[in-house]
């Protein structure tokens, strides 16, 4: 496999060296320099296979332990240089809101990407980002240019889990603002005009979920469709973690999948022909992955499909392995942190899972013999819960702390519901947007398959031996 | 291992440098960017050091005349230099009254 596929051996071993960057205790020019020398050193070996391919594959290894440690190396106008600041000591912040703000209990938490901060007299130059916790009434948007008034302090964390969770994001402080008086609003906004758009239609397909579906139900349809899942009762999300289906929550491959089939199929009700449908279908599909707030799961998505969609464009094969290890490098190379995230690692091993193992599994109980359409088509939906689960065990068990052997027989019943959920809140989404007379029955039908998928999930624990904590 | 072409090769050796050569930039770039000062904010900028001041500069303000700033002059001489601007309120002329009207005019560096 690997043989054919240059660049899977490439990614493994650049996520080799961003791991063995966090183990190794060296600093960033000395592995700099020792890259340079080794990519000289490929340049003259280049006509021989065997060399080339060794000096290749360690320069892959270093370039990892690089891009790690040049993230890590910050500034000295850093905002984190001001952790002295984390005391009762208030200062003043200016810079732009960068990410859609989330309201909880009125107050409004968002992350602020620090342009300059004042300390005593002087206003110093500053960069980097800080989260924002505010205690105002009026709404806050991607983009908006504010000045602040507050204490900085360092999170609060009850383990240094949280702390190491938003220090791999590029966060080191948070700043309490008292009220709205301690917020100046300039009139200027910063920010990428493409978020902004999709950062809107964000807003629009809430409201329309909102609007025609009751506040639990509008929650889960929101984190299916949307990737947002601070509306969902807290103990729901525990509920499907103890049943393993807690992934039908997070946007990924198969509601790319289904924005992808949905403009396309327009597309071809509109006469476009297949060339023009899918160069038109691709910025709409980074739109999505905007939309859903990027994440590794949705990138990794995105990314796969783009792939397939150029290699039908330039008629060539598109190959899955090859996709899915483009993805993970562009991931990493825009966030080497990102191999140490919980989504990413269980996105990639859930996919690599399925799409290595199932098809060996499958032919070792040679199923493509089976003759019953309806049994071969359950028992394979089976085996791909299964390699899912396979795949993603160890780190269910390690991060969660939890075992749960359900999660076969409950995928195999929950994923199908969940598909139907997202296909029926896309529909409402898109009657809300544009047809709103269908909006209503759209909406009553959702809330009658988000109550089964809650009944059908709270049925499954309740079984014997459903689930156990470690 | 790699099975790549002559083409392959190259088109990885170009990325390759190119790369090497962004996060070198990139890393020189936050290196060598200071935490500079780009503002002074200071209130105390209309202020009059009671240290420095002249006789005409300490006229200027509102309820000081040309005696009752010869004695803070003299104060000061004697005294070599001013500690806080409280001390003000032990010259003759300078009652707490007056003291609160004119002690936000200065400031001690």
């Amino acid at each position: 496999m690997f043989m054919k596929r240059p660049l899977v051996t490439l990614t493994v071993i650049f996520s080799l060296g961003i791991f063995s960057g966090t183990k190794i205790a060296v600093s960033f020019i000395p592995v700099y320099l020792l890259a340079g020398v080794i990519l000289v050193l490929s340049i003259l070996v280049q006509k021989y296979r065997f060399t080339f391919n060794i000096c290749v594959s360690f320069l892959a290894f270093l370039a990892g332990i690089i891009l790690l440690k040049n993230t890590q190396y910050l500034p000295s106008s850093h905002i984190s240089k001001y952790t002295y600041l984390a005391t009762e000591k208030s200062c003043a912040v200016k810079g732009f809101i960068n990410d859609e703000s989330e309201e909880e209990n009125n107050f409004s938490s968002f992350r602020f990407n620090v342009e300059e901060i004042q300390l005593g007299d002087l206003n110093r130059n500053a960069c980097g980002q800080i989260i924002v916790r505010t205690k105002s009434s009026k709404n806050f948007h991607y983009g908006q240019q504010l000045i602040l008034f507050g204490n900085l302090r360092r999170p609060f964390s009850f383990n240094q889990s949280y702390r190491d969770y938003l220090a791999r994001q590029g966060i080191w402080l948070v700043m309490h603002v008292k009220s709205e008086a301690d917020v100046i609003r300039l009139n200027r906004d910063k920010g990428f005009k493409i978020k902004k758009f999709a950062l809107w239609i964000k807003g629009k397909i809430e409201s329309a979920i909102f609007k025609y579906v009751s506040e639990g139900a509008a929650g889960i349809l929101e984190a299916m469709i949307l990737g947002d899942k601070s509306h969902i009762p807290g103990f729901i999300i525990d509920s499907m973690v103890k049943t393993g289906t807690i992934h039908i929550l997070v946007v990924s491959g198969f509601n790319v999948g289904i924005v992808a089939f949905m403009v396309l199929l327009s597309l071809k009700l509109l006469r476009f022909p297949k060339r023009i449908r899918i160069i038109l279908a691709m910025p709409l599909l980074i739109l999505y992955c905007l939309t859903t707030g990027a994440s590794s799961p949705v990138v990794r998505a995105t990314i796969m499909a783009l792939v397939f969609m150029f290699a039908y464009l330039l008629k060539r094969e598109a190959d899955i392995y090859n996709s899915l290890a483009l993805s993970g490098m562009f991931i990493l190379a825009i966030a080497p942190q990102q191999l140490f995230d919980i989504g990413f690692q269980l996105s990639f091993a859930s996919v690599v899972s399925i799409v290595w193992l199932y098809p060996k599994i499958r032919k070792i109980l040679g199923l493509k013999h089976l003759k019953i359409k309806f049994l071969r088509f359950t028992l394979e939906g089976c085996l791909v819960s299964f390699s899912a689960w396979l795949g993603t065990m160890g780190f269910v068990a390690y991060y969660f702390k939890i075992f749960s052997p359900i999660t076969v027989l409950a995928n195999l019943v929950i994923v199908p519901l969940a598909s139907l959920i997202t296909l029926c809140g896309f529909s409402l989404a898109l009657a809300g947007l544009v047809f709103p007379v269908f909006a209503p029955w759209l909406g009553r039908s959702n809330e009658f398959l988000v109550l089964i998928l809650i009944s059908l999930n709270t049925l499954f624990i309740k079984l014997p031996g459903a689930y156990s904590y470690l | 291992m790699l099975n790549l072409s002559k083409q392959e090769r190259q088109v990885i050796l170009f990325l390759a440098t190119v790369a090497l050569a962004g996060m070198g930039i990139n890393f020189l770039i936050k290196n060598f960017s200071s935490n500079k000062v780009i503002a002074c904010l200071s209130r105390d900028v209309s202020k009059i050091d009671l240290n420095q001041a002249d006789k005409n500069t300490l006229m200027s303000v509102r309820g000081i005349g040309e005696k009752l700033a010869r004695r803070i002059l003299e104060y000061r001489n004697q005294q070599e230099r001013f500690y806080s601007p409280e001390e003000l309120k032990r010259i003759k002329g300078i009652t707490n009254y007056k003291y609160e009207k004119i002690k936000d005019e200065f400031l001690i560096r």
